[in-house]
């Protein structure tokens, strides 16, 4: 068999295993192209791999395709008029099923997963480029994937068996308080640390066999600003752009096109030293970026800074995902930043993720809103624990009340008050909230989360408050 | 794609001699103590060139060797406490992030103290000439004096370097300043080892690594070209600097992923 044959046989073999992006309508009518690297759709033949150039109604750049496990998942990438699965628009990265149809302008696309699809997401099985796919590349997809992921320091296990799956283009969120093992696995997932024992795939490529791939594709912004305080930002630009490898050429353009995203222009000839918090953030964020990475990791990014600069930032890591596509690993102890900014959360605690899914589906599990009572006395502790569980069941309180879970669809203080009126129990303080993360890590490790009690309830919406002076009568929340 | 050999260590180096020179209050008391030092001793040391045996008649010129090393020897907490605040702030992993050598990232923040430590040799060297010192080895001699003081800062730098990598911190690495401090004066810095009287000093000062870089340093002041002194001196300076680097990137590698 000569060496041509042996190429093709191999396609041959390996294309009806990955995903398949058959074109039923549109530019592309009866083409089929197969997925086993992130491809982008799009109108533009400089940016996007399969190129819709005579469709107005496409953007740009459009739509993202990638392999995720054994599956497939589409994002939408900010087009103007949107991409449609099966009729609905997409909002966030989303997995797709087999005959699955996804349309984007004229086009229409029909999604076809074999069984025997290829379930290592490695470059062993690259995918042909596909015709007409300027740039297309056997690229592995943009996934983080954790495997029983262990660290231990002088006998303690600081993460204790994580396994996660990330998917292209997903904002994760990894939740947790202090001490709980978030920076470590990042420090694993980033190669900054060797893991005792366990597997984690970055971008494809193996954290313990493959470092130098996985640094390539990454990008990284540690807990604290990694910066040099007598350099400025035109310095740390310089020196990062060249030590990533960007042609000289390169350099003073993408630096100035990074500290213009980042609003550091105007300051970046001053010593980073006399840097805020957020411009050190910013500039750190935006030297992550240098290398165009393909998975961005950001270790509590927003941690000490102010609201505006918070939302500042993560305006730009929404836009990152919208725009270029890339996934981020992003590790918080703030319940509002996972509950904004991530796709999926995954909860740690103690080493252990205790729980993963959507933000919607964690606080759906955990049912109604929650009345927690705090007692006026403590010896009606256990009278107001009796009328409370005629609600619902009691659940644990995270202000050193009685807390009880109401049924689903009932969020009226009212009978609560009224309840414990007609005891005579006099109370404190009175908060009715929706179900939040919160709840949610307090539901499984029966403690709030670190910080999270400190929070002021009425700044995430969550939470109707009523303070009762102690010795007046009760009263109903609004009156 | 990697960054060839020379661009990594060019502007790791730049970086080096850059936050080197924006920090005065690190560069001035370099400058500064080892100056004081050699006044303050060669003040009051003349009457020690009258006794037998000793090598000169000019004690500040016996001195300045020491000095020279003293100067040098402040490479140590320059380095250490370089590659200590890069650990501490996480720019070392913001540079084993890039796709560059560990060697490289350990290395490079020598350069900054290379060159304040020729600069510094050179100041000594001009204030010992305006002071009376003469170079027994001549202009020759002088330019090795600065090569040697060169290999020297490079071997304190490196044992700071590896200091900083096993230890985490800059604040630590500052405990080199008092070590080298007591090695210098237990060595035969204020006296020629032969000419140490008390036997428990004379031993120390023998079997103490530091006498022999001042004697490398001091032969090319007093004795002329003295290959011995100087092969010792300059082979515990070599040794010293290699098996510093070695050490300090083999403990890097281990504890990151530079697979």
């Amino acid at each position: 068999m000569d060496s041509s044959t042996d190429r093709h046989t191999t396609r041959s073999r390996l294309i009806p295993t990955l995903p398949m992006l058959a074109f039923v309508a549109g530019q592309k009518a009866g083409a089929e192209l197969p997925v086993g690297s992130q491809l982008v759709v799009g109108r533009d033949a400089g940016a996007a791999d399969v190129v819709l150039d005579e469709d107005d109604q496409v953007s740009r750049r459009h739509a993202a395709f990638s392999p995720a496990g054994s599956g497939l998942t589409v994002q939408d990438l900010g087009s103007t008029n949107g991409t449609f699965v099966n009729g609905r628009r997409l909002e966030h990265a989303t997995a797709l099923s087999a005959g699955d149809r996804v349309e984007l302008g004229e086009t229409a696309i029909e999604v076809r997963l074999s069984d025997a699809m290829v379930a290592d997401p490695a470059p062993a099985a690259p995918a042909a480029p596909p015709q007409g796919a300027p740039g297309a590349s056997a690229l592995p997809p943009n996934t983080v994937e954790a495997e029983d992921l262990v660290k231990e320091f002088r006998g303690h296990r600081a993460v204790d068996g994580v396994s996660l799956f990330v998917n292209p283009g997903e904002i994760y969120g990894f939740l947790g308080p202090n001490g709980a093992g978030k920076s470590t696995t990042v420090h694993m997932l980033t190669t900054l640390l060797p893991p005792t024992s366990g597997t984690a795939r970055v971008a494809g490529f193996d954290v313990k066999t493959q470092g130098g791939s996985v640094r390539t594709a990454i990008g990284v912004a540690l807990q604290a600003a990694a910066l040099d305080p007598n350099l400025d930002a035109w310095e740390h630009m310089d020196l990062q752009t060249a030590l990533q490898g960007l042609p000289k050429g390169q350099r003073r353009q993408r630096g100035a096109e990074l500290l213009e995203r980042v609003g550091l222009t105007d300051a970046a000839g001053r010593r980073v030293g006399g840097y805020s918090g957020g411009m050190k953030r910013r500039l750190d964020l935006a030297l992550a970026l240098v290398h165009r990475p393909r998975v961005l990791f950001l270790d509590e990014p927003t941690t000490g800074l102010d609201p505006q600069s918070r939302t500042a930032l993560w305006e730009e890591v929404a836009r990152l995902v919208r725009e270029e596509g890339m996934t981020v690993f992003l590790t918080t102890q703030y319940l509002e930043e996972a509950d904004i900014m991530a796709d999926r959360v995954g909860i740690i605690d103690h080493g252990e993720i205790v729980a993963e899914d959507t933000p919607a589906s964690l606080k759906a599990e955990i049912g109604g809103a929650t009345v927690e009572v705090l007692p006026l006395e403590s010896a009606d502790f256990a009278a107001v624990s009796q009328v409370l569980a005629r609600f619902g069941e009691l659940v644990g309180a995270a202000h050193k009340g009685v807390a009880v879970r109401l049924p689903p669809g009932v969020d009226d203080l009212a009978d609560v008050i009224r309840s414990l009126d007609a005891e005579s129990l006099r109370v404190s303080n009175v908060q009715l909230h929706a179900p939040t993360l919160d709840d949610v890590f307090l539901a499984k490790t029966g403690r709030s989360l670190e910080g999270a009690a400190g929070e002021d309830p009425a700044e995430n919406g969550a939470a109707q408050q009523l303070t009762i002076v102690p010795g007046a009568p009760s009263a109903v929340p609004g009156q | 794609m990697s960054p060839s050999l020379g661009v990594q260590v060019g502007r790791l180096a730049r970086r080096s001699i850059t936050r080197t020179l924006r920090q005065p209050t690190i560069i001035v008391p370099n400058f500064v103590f080892p100056l004081f030092m050699l006044a303050v001793v060669s003040a009051g040391g003349d009457q020690v060139t009258d006794v037998k045996g000793f090598p000169t008649d000019s004690y500040i010129t016996f001195v300045l060797g020491a000095t020279l090393v003293q100067g040098s020897a402040g490479a140590a907490t320059m380095a250490g406490n370089a590659l200590g605040s890069d650990i501490s702030t996480g720019f070392l992993s913001r540079l084993t992030l890039t796709p560059i050598r560990a060697s490289t990232v350990v290395i490079a923040p020598l350069a900054g103290v290379a060159l304040l430590g020729v600069a510094q040799a050179v100041v000594f060297l001009l204030v010992g000439l305006a002071a009376g010192v003469s170079v027994e080895a001549g202009v020759a001699g002088a330019l090795a004096l600065l090569a040697v003081v060169l290999l020297m800062v490079l071997a304190f730098g490196a044992i700071g370097l590896l200091a900083a990598v096993l230890t985490g911190s800059a604040e630590q690495v500052q405990a080199l300043v008092a070590l080298v401090l007591a090695l210098l004066f237990m060595s035969s810095m204020l006296m020629p080892r032969n000419l140490i009287e008390q036997d428990w000093f004379r031993t120390i000062a023998t079997y103490n690594p530091m006498s022999y870089l001042v004697e490398a340093t001091r032969s090319l002041l007093i004795t002329g070209w003295d290959v011995e002194a100087l092969a010792v001196g300059c082979g515990l300076a070599a040794a010293a600097m290699i098996l510093a680097l070695a050490a300090a990137v083999a403990s890097l590698n281990r504890s990151i992923l530079k697979a």
